[in-house]
């Protein structure tokens, strides 16, 4: 690729990675002496709903008003999936989509998406100072609660760009974006499905967003978010040694393959086949499974997420990232070659 | 094959007479390229990986939809799952001692995709066929090459096959892009549906890292999504990327060979599984 610094190349022989907060097991303080449930459920916004929400994000993001014009909300068409396209006539670099089956706005600036080769790198600490600030400007217009965000908890990803010559095989690299990821918190408790995602490019530019997630049904008591509704106190009578016994019992036991932990914490997850729900916390593992093959190679899963919970050591797994239909079968059979 | 500029074609016309000449080249350049405007797809897809022979966790189904979508958009093709996916309907049918059947499967068609598990440069069916349950994509798999050689765009809803400290291990194939991971990715039943749809609008490689950077709904970050392009060199590697467009109908023909620079895109959440 053209216009890859020394610095970049010698980075490619660097190893990617994250902050690994991720990977990190819960300790047994990680487990609060009382839970909540909350009632859950997915909003869908109204067009004016988001036309405000698009707006006033791409206003966070950008540091200038567009109010001269409203914003255009449209579905888009001849598509499954339903998704809505934001377009603001003073923001035409702004792609703009809301989801409205998991009431997510996600933003990129196509402008600088397309600048894939910035003059220099980043510092991670400078990303982040630009990503706090995004993070500040969406408070100011109500459209997060800062308190409910941990920045002790971010996970940091990355945008990498790389290519070379056939004949080199290894790659330059380049990295134009940090991808700075914030879930909500309860009580100190993330939750899997409510968040942001502010994405930072290399030229120290807020390039992207995604805002948004499922709504909690709660309110403020001091420092203490308390359930409404159906939602109600437990108090948690499992130790994280029993519930990290359990994931090799019942899971990785009744495998054949070695599992390989991606990360494992205590988190609050909506079911994914419901629109709303009581939900509870659990001790969450996201994992793959290593397997060995005839072959002699190993084989990897794709990623497995399971949930335990806390108060009830009976209770079955949840697995959640279930199929949400049943496999669609082949009418007829393969012809035989 | 012919090896066709395809960027200064459409960049540096000047003059009518050049018009002339290149619109006369073009189409005796097109007319030898078999796959030209053929909205093509294989799909094999694993789910069951209990009792066959090849162990591993059973999963999701994540080529139904696509299956529908492609319909839907005019593309035909095959879909082909379970005890009807097989290893050799990606072995290179002309590999002696593979009994591979790409000519007709795998490699038959203009897009490409195999679900299921895998690992650097591999993937692993479900059902054990002929004493086989994975395919080494380096060693044993030529797309877009040799038999078959109608491969243009190939998508593996695979743990790790793309992974970058591999990527060379996946250099052997004639083929506009790949779509992988570059780790054990969470993917939902719909998403590879919500890709092919996105790039009526999005080139492939913004769809893909955008649409599989997470499960929808959730911000756990649990995904590396890696677009890889083959393009004769930088600036053309730059353009297929910056052009590709699945259901946009944009360079649905057979890439001008043999590649000679490879580009690639990625949204980096770490290398989990791999």
């Amino acid at each position: 690729m053209k216009n890859l610094s020394l610095a970049a190349v010698l980075a490619s022989s660097m190893s990617l990675g994250t902050i690994d907060a991720r990977a990190q097991e819960p300790s047994k303080s990680d487990i609060p002496q009382r839970v909540a449930t909350f009632e859950m459920s997915w909003k869908e916004r109204d067009r004016s709903a988001i036309s405000d929400l698009a707006r006033s994000a791409a206003e966070s993001l950008t540091g200038r008003e567009l109010r001269a014009a409203a914003p255009i909300v449209e579905p888009l068409k001849n598509i499954q999936a339903r998704r809505m396209q934001v377009a603001i006539p003073d923001a035409p670099s702004l792609e703009m989509t809301y989801l409205p089956d998991y009431d997510e706005l996600r933003i990129v600036d196509t402008e600088l998406a397309s600048a894939r080769a910035p003059e220099r790198d980043l510092a991670q600490g400078d990303a982040m100072k630009i990503a706090h600030s995004a993070f500040d400007a969406l408070a100011q217009r109500k459209l997060i609660d800062p308190a409910q965000y941990d920045w002790q908890k971010a996970d940091v990803g990355f945008t990498w760009v790389g290519g070379a010559s056939r004949a080199a095989k290894a790659s330059e690299r380049k990295r134009v974006e940090y991808r700075i990821t914030l879930r909500r918190a309860i009580n100190g408790i993330e939750l899997a499905n409510a968040g942001l995602r502010i994405a930072v490019h290399a030229s120290g530019r807020v390039s992207g967003l995604r805002l948004g997630g499922v709504t909690v049904a709660s309110k403020q008591a001091g420092q203490t978010e308390e359930p409404t509704g159906r939602g109600r106190w437990l108090e948690p009578k499992q130790s994280i040694d029993a519930l990290r016994g359990r994931f090799e019992r019942d899971i990785v036991a009744a495998q054949k393959g070695k599992a390989n932990v991606a990360w494992s914490r205590i988190m609050y997850v909506m079911p994914e086949k419901e629109r709303s729900s009581l939900v509870e916390p659990l001790y969450v593992v996201s994992y793959s499974l290593q397997t060995p093959t005839p072959e002699g190679e190993t084989a990897v899963s794709r990623r497995k997420t399971i949930g335990f919970s806390l108060v009830d050591a009976k209770a079955p797994p949840v697995d959640l990232t279930p199929p949400t239909h049943e496999p669609a079968p082949d009418r007829t059979k393969k012809p035989e070659q | 094959m012919f090896a066709i500029d395809e960027k200064p074609i459409a960049q540096n016309v000047a003059s009518t007479r050049e018009k002339s000449y290149l619109a006369a080249l073009l189409f005796l350049i097109l007319a030898a390229q078999p796959a030209w405007a053929d909205k093509t797809y294989y799909l094999d897809e694993s789910t069951d990986f209990s009792g066959n022979g090849c162990e591993n966790a059973d999963l999701n189904d994540v080529t139904s939809s696509l299956q529908s979508s492609l319909n839907a958009n005019g593309w035909t093709g095959q879909r082909w799952t379970n005890s009807n996916a097989w290893p050799q309907d990606y072995f290179e049918s002309t590999m002696a001692g593979l009994s591979g059947v790409d000519n007709l499967y795998g490699d038959n068609f203009l897009l490409t995709v195999y679900a299921g598990h895998g690992n650097r440069a591999l993937v692993q069916f479900g059902f054990m066929r002929n004493g086989r349950c994975t395919v080494n994509l380096e060693t044993q798999a030529r797309l877009g090459l040799q038999g078959g050689n109608k491969a243009v765009y190939a998508m593996y809803v695979t743990s790790c096959t793309l992974n970058l400290d591999s990527l060379s291990r996946n250099f052997n194939h004639e083929v506009r892009q790949q779509f992988g991971y570059h780790n054990s990715p969470s993917v939902k039943d719909d998403q590879p549906r919500d890709f092919f749809e996105e790039t009526n609008s999005k080139t492939n490689a913004r769809a893909w890292i955008d649409e599989m950077e997470d499960r929808p709904g959730w911000f756990t970050g649990d995904n590396s999504p890696i677009a890889l392009t083959h393009g004769l060199d930088s600036s053309h590697c730059d353009w297929v990327r910056d052009t590709a467009k699945l259901r946009g109908d944009s360079l649905l023909f057979t890439p001008p060979e043999p590649w000679g620079w490879f580009c690639w895109i990625m949204y980096d959440h770490g290398a989990s599984g791999c």
